[in-house]
This record gives structure tokens, sequence and C-alpha cells, in this order.
């Protein structure tokens, strides 16, 4: 079960000497055992040991510090802390003056309300270290450990200070009342302890004589008089500024003694209190005084001593009275020794007396001083507040009218119609604005004109001056500084230019595309124009062979025989003159061995031998040039061929080409939203009528995709708006189509996927 | 139109020397200094003609353009003879850049072609009194006030957003959390359209207030508005206002105290280094730094601990989700069809060509073809206004009109029969939405 911690508690002042002031924290009990002196605190029992490091190192600071309530186990740690913080703070004699109820629980407005106080009170009591409320509500241990540490510091020095404080007030007040028992010397001033008793005494009231007819004083005043005479003091009536000294020649009265004493006391009074008047008339008033004084005094019972014993008046008088004469000249004798030993002790006491007065009379002087300022400030205030409750009526009243008219304004508004007087409202807003911005403006002009003038003088000055040559010396710095700077980038320029120069040469020796078709034409031209010249040359000399035609010689008649009657060229004629000459050269020689051989029959079989060597020689020779002449023929023909079949195919793509370009053309003409309409009308127009060749082709693309489909041909026979010679089933038109390398026509060898390229170039739909 | 406050014109002389010619009714000396440096009057080349910008509570408009010299004779004499560059700058507290920037425009105009500011002044005045004043012979009114919405959203926030990808969270998390935002762009015309976006991010506050879409970074700047701003000193102007009949109020979403926040753009180096960590940010003005050129976001040294944990939140798991969608949306949406696809390409062209100098747009047109121009003309006037701004062209030019009159012009079918006083930007001859 948590403690429920008691309310505030507050300190109070032990003595007058030692005082200390209200603390009201109300967060620890606090009982001040006075009889001790010394401060005893409630202890409750042993707190709970909490969880950090420097919780636990507060504690024990805490704790040493004599805040034994941070050791009570069933408190929370924010009451431990701040009833620790709290504690301190108390314990060094702050005076720190707020109330702060504890209630268990606390909120965390509660707790940061606690925590602002703790501050307030570290503020007061001069901390250095800064810390915030969050940091107490939060119980930011690190932080706060330092100012626990300094609080409790504090507290210990306070703490012992008082401890010295009080020890010397016990002893003060020991000494009072005894001596110190052993060895504690009679200072100086002890010697003189029973003299300055005496004096004090002297002082002290005593009462000398006793009236006897008590209660028959008949009036209040009298009453007094004789109770004052009592005490041995004449009360006059009659203001007396006189010294001590002149009224002691005026005595009159039973013991001289006795009226010196109380005339220096009373003179002493006097001139401390009133002020100096005129002796004469004080002395009549005295003289009537006196004797009223006679009168009661002689009702009066003399006796020394103030004891008010309950004798009997009568019998103490009539004891008293039996040695009155003796007793009488015993006192005056007495009185006179006394005096004679007073007089030295009443020059100084007086002489004292009158230091003090002197100081009393400065001190006056000072206070009323002080009063004549305070006086003054006081009527300065006054001035102040009274000028000030004049403004403030002045202002009110003027609010008054001003809060008046605008009512009367308002209601006189109220009658009108409020889109006029809202515009009325804008206009008067607006002008007012106006005039504020002119007034504005013509002040601003105003500076600035003169600012103007003045910077017109200026200049005018400097010119007159002739401090332009500065300027101009720093213009032709400047143009100087930018010629170079010119002729520099000018550099630059030339220097970039140049290489942009080289690099576009560069760049244009490498022939661009054009270029290269131009020269590719142009060589190929030259080589033609070189291959006729060739060829023509050739022909001169050359034997123009079947299997060796020029190249660029327009393609002949299918390859028919024909007979080609060429004029003898030189070549041919000089293999035929070689041949003859062979030939003239065998017969010669046969002559000669045929006419040898006939004389010698040895001679003939070597002959006959030679011979039909030299025949199957030729005969070999014929049939291997006759086989030459067929294999060039073959190459002939093959080549011929291939030639035949790259030319269809050159044929076909220019024929696609062209296709494509027209297809091309048609899709510009498409796009391009101006000329849409005619090429789609061009399109949905009929198609021009297809070549002849083309003809039997054209016609069957339509219904080929049907029959491709599997659909019976429904255009087969149908009054379809096509030619005419279109039912010619397929395979005729194969037919019609292969053996007939029309350049017309896509390539022979493609059967089977006929439909499909077709429609993709005869009939193209683009709708579709 | 009590709104205005100010209009001031600067004029640069043929001597190289930059003066506050005309100010009314005044313009304090400081915001004039930051005046001149933003209106890239002293720069090397003007690189948008429009641009605005925010001073402590007072929002600029300006327009910035070269004026011509040639096409006068001695009957039309040039108004500016000494003159190369005039900035005319309208100075305002409210956010309304469609409706400031036609006024601005118009009052350039009167400038550049009078050459005397008291015809201005009348312009202004009556505009002041009166919503709407004569230009060049016709009524002109400007947008109305009640459409700030619209000027509001005129950036959708995919623009800003879309590019950072996952990245876009901590924008929200940035403009949530009040943070002071430094944007670079390479280009003024897309940091404008851009950053005006950025508060679409904190809608339900609907302050555009903290916005200051083009600083230089001068130190004046900074200690006079932009340190005041961020730290959320009063006095400030970064909370909402708006446009009451009596004049500017605080608008219902601001709060009765001092709020921080700061939406800064600009375009000058100092920010790249900045963001590479070298430049000073002084008393931590710069919390998150965006750069548009290459979709980075960097975060302070001090600030990297508010933004830890954003990718463990499923809050702020969810806010990325549904950016990235947006952005995902947004481009499939795109238009793929070749009719928009034209119309990108048109708006294209028109963008190059705007800042040729007339002589080579003429070039460009005459090799083009009249043909081109002529199409590009008619595709322009024919799709609307609103299609158009898809496009993002919108501060490359002065209008819309700009760009039809200017291809009216490039077309050398259409010559004027007057000498054409035009400046590199071309004026319609009647302003409005």
């Amino acid at each position: 079960m948590p403690m429920v911690i008691p309310e505030v508690k507050a300190l109070r002042a032990s003595n007058g000497r030692f005082a200390r002031r209200r603390a009201d924290v109300g967060l620890c009990r606090v009982d001040f055992d006075r009889r001790n002196n010394d401060r005893v605190l409630n202890t409750h029992s042993i707190l709970m040991a909490e969880a950090t490091e420097v919780f636990e190192k507060i504690v024990e600071l805490l704790v040493s510090a004599g805040y034994f309530r941070a050791r009570i186990p069933a408190l929370s740690p924010f009451d431990k802390v701040v009833g620790g913080m709290a504690w301190c703070i108390t314990a060094s004699n702050v005076d720190v003056d707020f109330d702060v109820s504890f209630q268990e629980n606390p909120k965390i407005g509660e707790k940061i309300k606690i925590a602002e106080n703790i501050i307030e009170g570290l503020r007061l009591s001069k901390c250095p270290l800064k810390i915030q409320p969050s940091q107490i509500q939060g119980l930011d241990y690190p932080k706060l450990y330092p100012v626990i540490q300094w609080l409790v510091k504090r507290a210990f020095e306070f703490r012992s200070a008082e401890a010295r404080n009080i020890r010397q007030n016990a002893e003060a007040q020991f000494g009072k009342c005894f001596a110190a028992p052993a060895g504690a010397p009679a200072g100086p001033e002890e010697l003189g302890r029973p003299f300055v008793e005496r004096v004090l005494k002297n002082y002290f009231p005593r009462r000398a004589y006793k009236h006897k007819p008590f209660a028959r004083l008949p009036e209040e005043t009298v009453h007094i008089q004789t109770t004052l005479l009592e005490y041995g003091r004449q009360t006059r009536l009659t203001l007396d500024g006189a010294e001590a000294g002149a009224e002691s020649t005026q005595r009159a009265g039973p013991s001289a003694a006795m009226q010196d004493r109380i005339s220096a006391a009373e003179g002493e009074q006097a001139t401390a209190a009133r002020k100096k008047d005129a002796e004469e008339q004080a002395q009549a008033a005295l003289a009537q005084e006196e004797q009223t004084i006679a009168l009661l005094m002689a009702g009066m019972v003399q006796g020394e001593g103030a004891a008010e014993g309950k004798v009997s008046t009568s019998s103490v008088g009539a004891l008293v009275t039996l040695e009155t004469e003796a007793i009488r000249r015993a006192a005056e004798a007495y009185g006179e020794q006394m005096r004679q030993s007073e007089a030295a002790t009443r020059q100084s006491a007086v002489a004292a007396q009158r230091q003090q007065q002197e100081l009393l009379a400065k001190q006056l002087a000072g206070l009323q001083g002080r009063l004549e300022q305070s006086k003054q400030k006081v009527e300065a205030g006054q001035g102040r507040l009274t000028a000030a409750q004049q403004a403030r009526a002045e202002h009110r009243a003027r609010m008054e009218q001003l809060t008046e008219t605008l009512e009367r304004l308002k209601a006189a508004e109220e009658g009108a119609d409020q889109r006029i007087v809202g515009r009325l409202h804008q206009l008067v807003r607006l002008n007012e604005s106006f005039r504020e911005q002119e007034r504005r403006f013509k002040q601003h002009c105003r500076q600035q004109l003169a600012a103007w003038q003045g910077r017109i003088g200026e200049l005018e000055a400097q010119l007159a001056a002739g401090a332009e040559d500065q300027n101009a010396a720093a213009l032709r710095a400047t143009l100087e500084q930018e010629t170079q700077r010119v002729a520099q980038m000018r550099a630059a320029l030339a220097l970039r230019t140049r290489e942009a120069a080289a690099l576009s040469r560069q760049i244009d020796e490498v022939p661009t595309r054009a270029e290269l078709i131009q020269y590719q034409t142009r060589f190929v031209e030259l080589f033609d124009r070189m291959a006729t010249t060739l060829e023509e040359t050739r022909k001169h000399f050359n034997c123009p062979h079947p299997g060796h035609r020029p190249l660029l010689q327009p393609r002949p008649d299918p390859p028919s025989l024909r007979p080609h009657h060429h004029p003898p060229v030189y070549n041919a004629l000089l293999d035929r003159k070689g041949y003859l000459t062979n030939e003239l050269g065998q017969l010669q020689s046969l002559q000669r061995t045929f006419e040898t051989a006939l004389k010698s029959r040895n001679l003939q079989k070597p002959l006959l031998e030679s011979f039909q060597t030299a025949t199957a020689q030729v005969q070999q020779l014929a049939g291997r040039m006759e086989q030459r002449q067929a294999d060039e023929k073959r190459r002939h023909d093959a080549l011929e061929e291939r030639y035949t079949g790259l030319v269809e195919t050159q044929r076909s793509y220019f024929k696609l080409v062209k296709l494509f370009q027209e297809e091309c053309d048609l899709n510009e003409r498409l796009s391009n939203p101006a000329t849409a309409a005619e090429a789609l009308a061009s399109l949905r127009r009929p198609r021009r009528p297809p070549q002849q060749a083309a003809a039997p082709q054209a016609p069957s693309p339509a219904p080929a995709p049907a029959p491709a489909s599997g659909e019976a041909d429904p255009l087969g026979g149908g009054g379809a708006p096509a030619p005419s010679p279109r039912p010619s089933p397929r395979p005729a038109s194969r037919q019609v189509a292969s053996p007939a390398p029309a350049p017309a026509q896509p390539p022979a060898p493609r059967p089977a996927p006929q439909p499909q390229p077709q429609p993709q170039e005869a009939e193209y739909d683009p709708l579709s | 139109m009590e709104e205005l406050e100010g209009l001031a014109i600067f004029e640069k002389d043929t001597g190289g020397a930059t003066h506050l010619v005309w100010a009314f009714p005044n313009v304090p000396s400081a915001f004039e200094q930051i005046l001149r440096e933003r209106s890239q009057i002293n720069a090397d080349n003007i690189e948008t003609p429009f641009l605005f910008s925010k001073w402590k509570q007072w929002y600029h408009y300006t327009v910035t353009v070269s004026v011509p010299h040639q096409g006068f004779s001695s009957e039309t004499p040039d108004p500016l003879p000494a003159v190369d560059i005039v900035s005319v700058s309208l100075l305002t507290k409210i956010f309304n850049p469609e409706r400031y920037g036609c006024v601005v425009k118009m009052l350039s105009t009167v400038y550049l072609e009078g050459g005397r500011p008291p015809e201005v002044l009348a312009s202004y005045l009556r505009l002041m009194a009166t919503e709407s004043c004569r230009f060049r012979g016709e009524p002109f009114a400007p947008p109305p006030a009640t459409d700030q919405r619209k000027s509001l959203i005129r950036t959708p926030l995919v623009d800003l957003t879309g590019p950072f990808g996952g990245e876009a969270v901590l924008l929200w998390h940035a403009a949530l959390t009040c943070r002071s935002v430094l944007i670079y762009a390479p280009s003024i015309p897309q940091l404008l359209s851009l950053l005006r976006a950025f508060p679409l991010l904190a809608f339900h506050r609907q302050n555009w207030e903290l916005l200051r879409p083009y600083v230089t970074l001068s130190p004046t700047e900074q200690t006079t508005d932009l340190l005041p701003c961020a730290h959320g000193e009063a006095g400030a102007a970064n909370t909402p206002v708006v446009l009451g009949p009596g004049g500017v109020l605080a608008g219902p979403t601001a709060l009765g105290r001092p709020q921080r926040g700061l939406v800064a753009g600009t375009c000058s180096p100092i920010a790249k280094a900045l963001m590479r960590g070298e430049g000073d940010n002084p008393q931590g003005l710069w919390e998150v730094m965006v750069d548009l050129e290459t979709h980075t976001i960097v975060l302070a040294d001090g600030i990297q601990g508010a933004f830890d944990g954003i990718s463990q939140c499923p809050l702020h798991r969810e806010a990325a989700k549904v950016l990235l969608q947006a952005a995902q949306q947004v481009k499939q949406a795109l238009p793929e069809d070749p009719q928009s696809a034209h119309l990108a390409t048109s708006f294209h062209i028109c963008s190059k060509l705007i800042p040729l100098s007339r002589q080579q747009a003429a070039a460009v047109a005459a090799s083009a073809g009249t043909e081109a121009i002529k199409g590009l003309h008619r595709i322009v006037t024919k799709y609307s206004f609103s299609l158009f701004l898809k496009f993002q062209t919108y501060y490359n030019f002065f209008d819309f009109h700009e760009i039809c009159h200017f291809l009216g012009a490039l077309d050398p079918a259409n010559h004027p029969s007057k000498p054409n006083r035009n400046c590199t930007g071309i004026y319609s001859r009647s302003w409005g939405s």
C-alpha cells in the first residue's frame, strides 16, 4: 500500500535571531524539535530499491544528505526525486513561496507543475545548472544527478553554517543565565558589568512613594500625577524646555536628591522630545505645580524600594516615621555622597546621553531627509496619478463621444441602401488610401530630388575638378583589356575554324553514297565503253566464235544455229596459214620420203607406218578438237541458261520494285489528308485493265482464294464483272504461266503458293 | 483593385548604370536593392521576361525586357532612346501571379510605348479605383481576384513530386513540420512553376505566404526576410492572408502566434554549393535542400534526426504510396495520341522560337516554310488555353495570345503595316485570361 504523503508543513522561525523563512514545499514532513535546537526528521520505513544505477546514486546522495524518505520502498521514483529536491531546497534556506499540494499518482500536468515549481526554487537558490520540467517529469536521472549533487552540497553547507549559528546561540543563551562551570575567564566586560547594570538599573522606574488615600483621588490627571510621583516622576503639565542643569536650581520638594533625579530624568526627556519655550512662563507654571505636588507629596508616604507589600501603609508609615529625622539626615548625607559620586557618573552619563542625543539627532535628520524625499516622490507620484487620471478621463470622454457618433452614423446608415453604404465605405477608404499614397509619394519624391541634386552637385564638382581623367583612364584600361580579349578570342576562333576546315576536308574526302553511286555508274559506263571498243577491235583480228559473244550485245534470237558467215580475220588466217604450212610441210616430207621409199622396199613400211601414225594423229587431233568444241558448246549452253534465268529474276525484281513504288505512292497519298480522298477514290475505281500476258493470271487470283478455302468457284461461270477468258482453270493457267518466261509474271517455279503472292501484287485492297 | 501597394520602374541605360527611375508611392531602400538584384536587369541575359517573388509581406511581380531601338523614324520617335533594359515591378500583398502578372505586363507595355511614367501612373490609379482601365484604346480588365484559388492550384502537385518518386514523402514531411526548404532549379520559369505547388502538400493550412519564389541568397535578404521567416519570429510574413473588403487580413487558417516555415527557390550556384556542404548555412537557415535538376533532396546536418524513422512510419509509407500512385496515374494519363503529340511538339517549337531575336526567328520561319508556320499557328490558335497550360511553357511567354501573335507575325503573309515596336516578347492586343 503506498504511503500517503502529508500535506504542506511550514517551517517556523525558531526565534527572532535565527529567522528561517516559511518554505511551503509540501512533500516532506519536517518536525522541528525546538528543545534540542536541532532538526530531527521523522523517518519512515526502508525504501524499495529501484532499477537504475543513477537513481541508486541519487537516492544514496539524498540519503547521505539526510533525506531518508528516499529509502522508502513504496514511493514512486518521481516522488522520491522530487521530494529529495524539494527537501534540499528547503534545507538550503531559500525563500520559496508557493503551495504545491501533492497527491499520490499525479498526472503529467501536475507533475509538470510540480517540476516547474522545483525549477523556480532552483532558480531562486541560484543554481548554475539548468534543467527542464520535462526532464524532471520524465525522470531523466543523468541530468538530474548533478543538480541533486549541487543541492545536497548546498544543504550540507547550509547545515554546517546553521550548526555553527545554533551552537553560538546555545552558548549565548547558556551564558545569559549561567556561568561557565570551569575556566570561563571573566573578560574585561565582566569587570564593568556591575557598573553597567547599575547604570541601566538607574533608569528603571522605582517606586519611591506610596499614596495613602489611594481610592480617594479626585481626577485622572491627579491620579496620574500621583502615580508618577510615586515613582518619582514629576509631571508638569506645562512644557518645560529647561536643561537638566538649569532645572536643578529650581527644585522644590522634600528630597533634593529625589528632585535632582527626577529633574535629571525629566530633563533628558524634555530635551529629547520637546522644544524650548520661554522660561518665565515655565517658571510661573512650575511654581504652581510645585505647590500641588507639594500637597500631593504630603499625602504620600516616603519609602525606598518598590515592593508593594501587604503591609498596611499606616503601620509602615508609623514605623518609618519613627525615625524620620535621623533617616532624613542620613538620607541627605547619603544623598550628598551619592550626588558627589554620581556627579562624576552623571557627567559621564550626561556626556554619553549627549552623544546619544546627537546620534539620535543625526538619525532624525537622516530620517527627516528621507521623509522629505519620499514626500516628494509621493507628490510626484500623485501628480502623475492625477495627470493619468485626467488623461484617462479625457480618453474615456472622447471614446464615448466617438462611440456615440459611430452609433449615430450607424443608425443613420441603417436607413440607407446597404450597397450604396458599402460603396461609400469603399470609396472613402480609397480616397484616404490615395491621400496617404500621395503624401508618401511626395515625401519620397522630395527625398529623391534632394539625393539626385546632391549627386548632380557631386558630379559637377568632379567634372570641374577634372577628375574625369580618372574615369577616362579607367575606361581606357577596360578598353585595352577588352580589345586584348577580343584578339585572343579571335585567335582562338581562327584556330577552331582551321580545325573545323581540316576536319570538313577530311570528311569530304570520304565519298558519300550518292557519290559512290555516281562513281559506280561512271565506272560501269567506262567499262562498257572499253568493252565495246575491245570487242570491236577483237572483231577485227579475232574470229567471232559462236560460243564467244561479247557481253553487252543485245540478246540475239533463240539459240538456233544460224549460218554465220564472217570474213576471215587475221587470227583465223594466221591459223589457217599455220595449218597450211603444216600441211605443206607434211606433203613435202611425204613427197621426199615417198620418192626415196619407192626406190627401196625397206623404207616403205616405216613410211606406211609413219603415214598411218600421222593420219591417226591427225584423226586424234581432229577428235580432240571436236570434243573440245562439244565441251565448249555445252558450257555455252549451260551459261546461256543461267544467264536467261538471271535476266528473268532481274526483270521480275524490277517489276516488283515498280509495284512497290506505286504502293508507296499510294500510301503517301493516303496518309496525306489533302489527297487522301482522291487516293481512296482511285483505289475503289476499277483498276486499269491488266496486260495481256497477265490477263489469264489477273482474274484467277480472285477466285483463287475461294477455291483455296474449299468453296466452289462462285465466280466460275457467273456474271462477275471479270474479263472473259477467266474460266480457264488453274492448271491451264499454270500451264500458260510456266512455259512462258514472260517477265510480267512472278517467278515461274512457284505452283503451290501461287494464290498468296498474287493478291498482294495484283488486287491489293487496302481497305480490307 | 485597392490591394496594389506600389509600382517601381528600374532602367538600365546605355552607359550600363542601373537606376530606380520611378516609384509610386515609395519603396523601402532595402527592398529597392533586392528588387534590383532579382529583376535580372544587371544579368548577362534576361532568362525570362516575367517573374514573381516575395520579400517580407510584399509580393513583387516583375517584368524585365530589353528595349528595342529599331523600327522608329522621325514621325514615331523612340520613346526611350538611352535605355537598354526596363524592369517594371508591381507590389502587392496577395499571391496571384495570373492577375497581377497581367496587370504588370500591361503597365510595362504602356511604359515601353510611351516612355513616360505619368501614363503608367494614370493606368495604375485607374486600376486601383476601378478594376479596369483602357489599354491601347480598348478596355482592359485583369482576371478577377476571386480566381485566386485557381492560381493556387495552377501547377499540379505531381509535377513537383512526380520526378522524386518515393523521396517525395520527405517533401511532405518537410511541409508538415514547417521546415525551411531551399529549392534549386536550373531555370527561373521551371522554378516558379514548380515551387508554387509546394504549399499543396500542406493544403489544410492554405498558406502560400511562406513562399519566397525567387531568391538570390544575398545577405540583405537573409537578415531581413529569410532568417525571421525560418525562425518564426513575430512579424515575419509567413502567416496566411486573404484579401478582404477592407484590405489584407489574416487568413482563416492563421494561428494567432508567429509560425515558422519557409520555402525559397533560387537559381544561383550557391545553392548547389550548399547542397554539397560547402557554403555556409547561417544559423541553420536551410534545413531541407531540394534540387529539381537532379531530383535529389539533401537534409542539413542538424535536421537528419527529425527525419529518422520516416521509412518505418506507416503513415509516411502510405503518403509515399499515394504520391507515387498519383504520379503514375498522371504519366499514364498523359496523351499518347498523335493529336496531343502534335500539340506538344508545336508548343515545344514555340518555346524554342520565342527566345530568339526577331531576325533569327524570321530566318527559322523562312527555312521552315510558310506551310509549317501556318500549320503551327493553326494548331496553337485552335487548341484551348487550358490545354496549352499543360505543357508548362507559360513562363516563357507573356501570354497565350503572345504565341498566336508571334506566329502570326512570323508568317510572311501577315506583315504589319506600321513599324512593329514590339520587343522580344510580343504583346497581344487584348488582355485577359
